[in-house]
């Protein structure tokens, strides 16, 4: 799995690529802590995400919880089918804003 | 044009307390889904591309409406926030309806049309909002903006209006009106040779049963001798009714078993839910020979269920020599208590030493790796309570009730897929019974088995 971290003004993006599970999670916390310093508002653009599972999610709870901590956000954009299953049975987007335009979920922080 | 349907689900909950195990937008209208009605609706008004937003979750409408084909439209599925409203929803689709001719759906309601007059609706180069804030059809053409078009709602749009649905009379009121005067401006489901009469698949009725139209029977129903069902009655599928009884002006849902003796008038009849379509009062009946669910189970072929039964004997006589010398003195010695377990829906149990217990010691540990354990349940493959290889058999607790309650079928069996993999959290567990219920088979089932004994054998019990 490749993270890469952007940044669009005060909203960090971070590209997922590939699959997120137990063993590629650790490394997404790791990109989220040292962009979290920069910013507290996130979009995860998940356009290139094929999988993910449980501890992938929780990895991304995880991060949503220590953005609210700050007073950020973590949005998500363009989320594939496959993944989205896993946050429909995991019930997770009630807790995420799932956007399926990457443009349209940065804007959304300036409403 | 494309088309974007918001199923959300608040001020739903009076349809929670009737219907509990349905999706609100899966809720038959004269044995159709409600949103099959705007998928039609939506197939009329040339809409090539349509996506359902819900709020809950999509997946038993991905189940039912898949890909959309069926209706000649592209059909794809989003997850909103419940408590979005629809210009949230409109903006986190963006991508989906930036520069197109919009029909937008929201909320629980039924859209009246009639396809006559739709014509006008897609030549015209008009955007119109119809119904209220909660319930409404927009359609906003390419460059007017939604909050514009929804602040000023129309009285009337030819050909097109909505009915609101905010109690179980109106849902009674509604069905029968379709069912009685409209039914000819819907694509109802059944065959119909004569007029007024939709029949389904697989109907069984003998010579002395009467069916008097207005009527809707839906698939694999079986009415015993001198019933007389209708005028203004729809019948879901497999609905079972017994002999001698009268079903009139009523609706029976999908998987009900209705009594003999009885006279069924004005009533919706969902499971063991007995309402009056007239003043929504409701009764829960507990006597199962008066109405009650039809169990659904898992689908399996008579081969795999022969071949499970053929296996159980195998692994019995197998487990007999070490179950009767480790088993039986472990629990005399050690005296642990039964626990109760869940073999179905209706919450059905059936009590045996569960693995959680056998693990607390040692000697248990050494019996789980042999799989001794599931001796007792094996005897239940034989009696027919289990199968050999089904859906996890699930504690007998409030939390796993629900759980049950939540899964599209729940067939225990001795071995399921959960016990192969490493499981945290019971929205995994939910995960793979759901991908177990959609992909059994005789040999999935086999190598289910086999990696459950092997599992337990190299790894022991990880409960």
């Amino acid at each position: 799995m490749k993270v890469v971290f952007k940044q669009d003004g005060g909203i960090g993006i971070i590209e997922l690529h590939g699959r997120l599970d137990a063993y590629n999670a650790p490394e997404l916390k790791a990109v989220y802590d040292q962009a979290a310093e920069k910013v507290s508002n996130f979009v995860l653009d998940m356009a290139e995400c094929d999988f993910i599972d449980s501890t992938g999610l929780g990895t991304i709870v995880a991060c949503l919880k220590s953005a609210s901590q700050g007073g950020g956000d973590i949005r998500i954009a363009r989320l594939q089918d496959k993944p989205r299953m896993v946050f429909d049975i995991t019930r997770a987007h009630k807790i995420f804003d799932i956007f399926d335009d990457l443009d349209a979920a940065i804007q959304s922080f300036g409403d | 044009m494309r088309g974007l349907i918001y199923a959300g689900s608040g001020g739903l909950g009076w349809l929670k307390r009737y219907f509990a195990d349905t999706d609100p937008y899966l809720l038959k209208i004269v044995n159709k889904p409600l949103l099959e009605y705007f998928l039609d609706l939506a197939s009329i008004l040339k809409v090539t591309e349509l996506r359902v937003v819900s709020d809950h979750s999509t997946r038993s409408m991905e189940e039912i409406f898949g890909d959309g084909s069926r209706w000649g439209v592209k059909l794809s599925y989003a997850l909103a926030k419940p408590g979005d409203s629809l210009k949230n929803v409109y903006l986190k689709n963006m991508s989906f309806c930036k520069d197109q001719d919009m029909l937008l759906f929201n909320g629980f309601c039924f859209v009246n049309y009639d396809r006559r007059e739709l014509e006008g609706i897609v030549k015209s180069k008009q955007s119109f909002c119809l119904g209220d804030e909660q319930k409404r059809v927009i359609c906003l053409k390419s460059g007017c903006s939604l909050s514009e078009t929804a602040s000023k709602p129309q009285e009337q749009v030819p050909g097109l209006s909505v009915s609101e649905i905010n109690s179980v009379m109106d849902y009674y009121r509604l069905s029968m009106s379709i069912l009685k005067h409209w039914n000819k401006f819907y694509v109802l489901p059944g065959y119909s040779n004569q007029k007024d009469t939709f029949l389904g698949l697989n109907l069984i009725y003998p010579n002395s049963s009467e069916l008097v139209p207005p009527i809707m029977i839906g698939d694999n129903c079986s009415f015993n001798k001198f019933t007389i069902i209708g005028p203004n009655s729809i019948i879901g599928d497999n609905v079972i009714v017994d002999e001698n009884t009268i079903v009139k002006d009523s609706i029976i849902l999908d998987d009900t078993f209705i009594g003999a003796e009885l006279d069924i008038d004005s009533k919706i009849v969902c499971k063991n839910h007995l309402i009056d379509g007239k003043t929504g009062d409701m009764i829960v009946v507990h006597d199962k020979i008066l109405v009650s669910q039809v169990e659904r189970g898992l689908v399996v072929s008579y081969f795999n269920y022969m071949i499970q039964k053929a296996l159980a004997v195998v692994f019995l006589l197998i487990q007999l020599p070490f179950w009767l010398l480790f088993f039986i003195t472990f629990s005399l010695i050690l005296r642990k208590h039964r626990s109760s377990w869940l073999i179905n829906k209706g919450f059905k149990t059936i009590d045996y030493l569960g693995p959680h217990r056998l693990n607390q010691s040692l000697w248990g540990r050494f019996m789980l790796r042999l799989s001794l354990d599931k001796f007792c349940l094996l005897w239940h493959v034989l009696r027919g309570k289990l199968i050999l290889v089904g859906n996890s058999l699930m504690p007998n607790s409030a939390a796993y009730r629900k759980l049950v309650l939540d899964l599209p079928v729940y067939t225990p069996g001795v071995f399921s897929l959960a016990e192969t993999v490493e499981i945290t959290s019971t929205d995994e567990l939910v995960f793979y019974e759901l991908e177990y219920v959609h992909n059994v088979s005789t040999r999935f089932n086999l190598k289910i088995v086999v990696r459950c004994l092997l599992r337990r054998l190299i790894k022991g019990y990880r409960g």
